[in-house]
């Protein structure tokens, strides 16, 4: 897990996790308060309805009890002959658009008048609604009895019914009636009404009604709970890559020095605080291991420049005894790394031949002057001493250790074998013949021939360059020959600028 | 309208009175005299004997209730409803009402006390007649 992201999570877990909790309760509690408040006020609704259904029953009540107080209930004495509490009750009934009827029975439960008169003279079987007894305004005995049948109907028009919100009737034994619908899921509230215990009345809300603004508000709770953790969660992520930032790019600027080896670049920060030290402290960290490595650079080249030195100056003592002149090992070098470029050695390697060369003929230190240096031919003991110079040179160099040393030592051995295996000291043949020691050769005998020397005289150009052809592939490497031919430009060129002075 | 009075006059004088007070025939008195049926009538009187009596007047402007009136009570309408917005004030309605001849007989029948006047012609057993006029 990187820095960033547990800078992030840690962000997330101490502002996130808070957020959501308190959103959550305070959603919590609103809900709470708000399903509480809907039932409250369904409960409200429904006691103002039974409210108005028990002022009506009352109502109903104390008109019956005025009804039975009238004089014409002495009717009740006549049979009601002439109908008049019957048509009282008539009108009453028409009056109170009362469903059901009114009855006026006599001791004997035999009713004398009925808002319905078809019910006249019979025995009153229904159980009324209300009762109350009427008594005779003359003898103040109780003559008979005013009776209601107010059948559920008539409450139908205390009900505001809608399709998502119902009123009706329950009975004391839990029986419902005028039930329209059946909701699956509803609130329900229920009121005894105080002028008949019987009877409840039971509002019933569907859910998905009464909670409709509920709903629509965790709608836009959940909306706003997701949007705020969005907001917090990019809140988090770019405090996180502000607060990082600094450290990623001191990181960068580390993985650069490493890979350009450019201890010269700095971190760009500049800041007060913790940050702000451990970017100067790295810079100087860097500044630091400039100056080394210029140091151990400078001295790497100085040692460099001497171990050349030294071979170079090996080179010119075979050289300077021979009294040859010391631009010859120069040449020699030059055209042996032009040769080896060409042949598709590496640079460094190429580079290496060029300071191993100039001690190809180290071994003629060891030749006594008289053979060295003499004049004219040399007879076949002193050709033989002669030719010990390359075997001799390799004995000198062959235990060091650098490869450099190494080099030599083989150019050394190898530079006076010839391709078709007529050199010396071994007769090596062919591609047997160490690269260098082949490349070695062919420079050497080109500057050899080009120049004077204590035994002959320089030749002209035309007539090393048919020696060249003549010996291509039987002293000389073919390969090394084309290219030489190929690139005669630049030996010359070489030659031209590292040319013997006279004297 | 003076032909039909005169027939009138003249059906009293043939057939003898044409009205009865009636009362219950449980009624424990047989006969009332003018001056005590008027106080009934008018309320100034409650009982006899024991008994509370109840009167019944027939609703309307009948001809029977007008005879009654001018012949027992003795008394117009004018003069009638003065005494009766006269007694208003002090508490006193006037009596009971039945719309008709049927009802006032079968409410006389059921309660005692009641007194009432139907034709002649409906008089049967289950009624006492105590004044005719």
């Amino acid at each position: 897990m990187s820095f960033k992201l547990k800078t992030i999570l840690l962000f997330l877990g101490i502002s996130l996790i808070p957020y959501i909790l308190t959103m959550l309760i305070l959603g919590t509690s609103y809900y709470k308060e708000q399903h509480e408040s809907i039932i409250r006020e369904m409960d409200m609704q429904l006691h103002l309805t039974v409210e108005r259904v028990d002022q009506s029953l009352e109502a109903l009540h104390k008109d019956m009890a005025f009804m039975a107080k009238s004089d014409s209930m002495n009717d009740i004495y006549t049979q009601d002959l002439d109908h008049r509490i019957a048509n009282t009750l008539l009108a009453k009934k028409i009056d109170m658009n009362l469903v059901g009827d009114f009855f006026v029975s006599d001791s004997n439960d035999i009713v004398i008048a009925s808002s319905n008169f078809s019910f006249i003279g019979k025995k009153i079987t229904l159980k009324p609604f209300f009762k109350v007894p009427i008594y005779s305004s003359l003898t103040q005995q109780k003559i008979g009895e005013l009776a209601v049948d107010y059948p559920i109907e008539n409450f139908k028009h205390f009900f505001y019914n809608t399709p998502d919100r119902q009123y009706f009737i329950r009975y004391k034994e839990g029986k419902d009636a005028l039930r329209l619908a059946n909701f699956p899921d509803a609130l329900q509230v229920v009121t005894t009404l105080k002028s008949n215990p019987d009877l409840s009345i039971v509002l019933e809300e569907e859910k998905k009604f009464a909670f409709q603004l509920l709903y629509k508000y965790e709608r836009w709770f959940v909306i706003l709970l997701i949007a705020g953790g969005v907001f917090i969660s990019i809140a988090a992520y770019f405090v996180a890559t502000f607060l990082v930032r600094p450290i990623i790019q001191l990181s960068s600027v580390a993985k650069k020095v490493t890979k350009t080896q450019d201890y010269t670049q700095q971190v760009e920060i500049h800041r007060d605080d913790e940050i702000g030290q451990l970017s100067y402290a790295f810079n100087s960290m860097i500044d630091g291991m400039n100056h080394a490595l210029k140091e151990i650079t400078t001295l790497n080249q100085e040692i460099e420049d001497t171990q050349r030195e030294v071979v170079f100056t090996m080179g010119s003592i075979g050289e300077s005894r021979s009294k040859e002149t010391g631009n010859h090992v120069r040449r020699v070098a030059e055209y042996s790394k032009l040769l080896a470029l060409y042949y598709g050695l590496d640079e460094a390697e190429a580079e290496m031949l060029r300071q191993a060369s100039p001690m190809h003929d180290i071994g003629k230190v060891a030749i006594p002057d008289a053979v060295l240096n003499k004049p004219g031919r040399f007879d076949e003991h002193e050709r033989r001493i002669m030719n010990t110079h390359a075997a001799l040179g390799y004995e000198m160099l062959k235990h060091s250790a650098r490869p450099l040393l190494l080099m030599a030592a083989t150019v050394a051995n190898e530079h006076h074998e010839k391709w078709d295996g007529s050199g010396y000291p071994r007769g090596l043949s062919g591609e047997n013949i160490n690269i260098h020691g082949r490349i070695t050769a062919l420079a050497d005998v080109f500057d050899a021939l080009g120049s004077d020397r204590v035994y002959k005289k320089a030749w002209d150009d035309e007539k090393i360059f048919t020696l060249f052809r003549e010996e291509r592939g039987r002293h000389f490497d073919p390969i090394l020959v084309d290219i030489f031919f190929d690139h005669l430009e630049e030996f010359l060129i070489i030659r031209d600028r590292l040319r013997d002075h006279e004297g | 309208m003076k032909a039909i009075l005169f027939l009138m006059g003249l059906s009293i004088v043939l057939f003898g009175s044409q009205f009865s007070v009636i009362v219950s025939k449980k009624a424990p008195f047989s006969a009332l005299s003018t001056q005590q049926v008027r106080d009934i009538y008018l309320l100034k009187r409650h009982f006899v004997g024991d008994i509370k009596i109840i009167p019944i007047n027939l609703v309307g402007q009948d001809v029977s209730r007008s005879e009654f009136e001018s012949v027992v009570l003795g008394m117009d309408r004018n003069r009638l409803n003065d005494y009766w917005v006269k007694q208003h004030f002090q508490g006193v309605t006037p009596p009971l009402t039945q719309p008709s001849f049927e009802s006032i007989k079968a409410f006389v029948q059921n309660v005692e006390g009641a007194i009432g006047y139907i034709p002649s012609s409906m008089v049967d057993a289950n009624v006492k007649v105590i004044y005719e006029f």
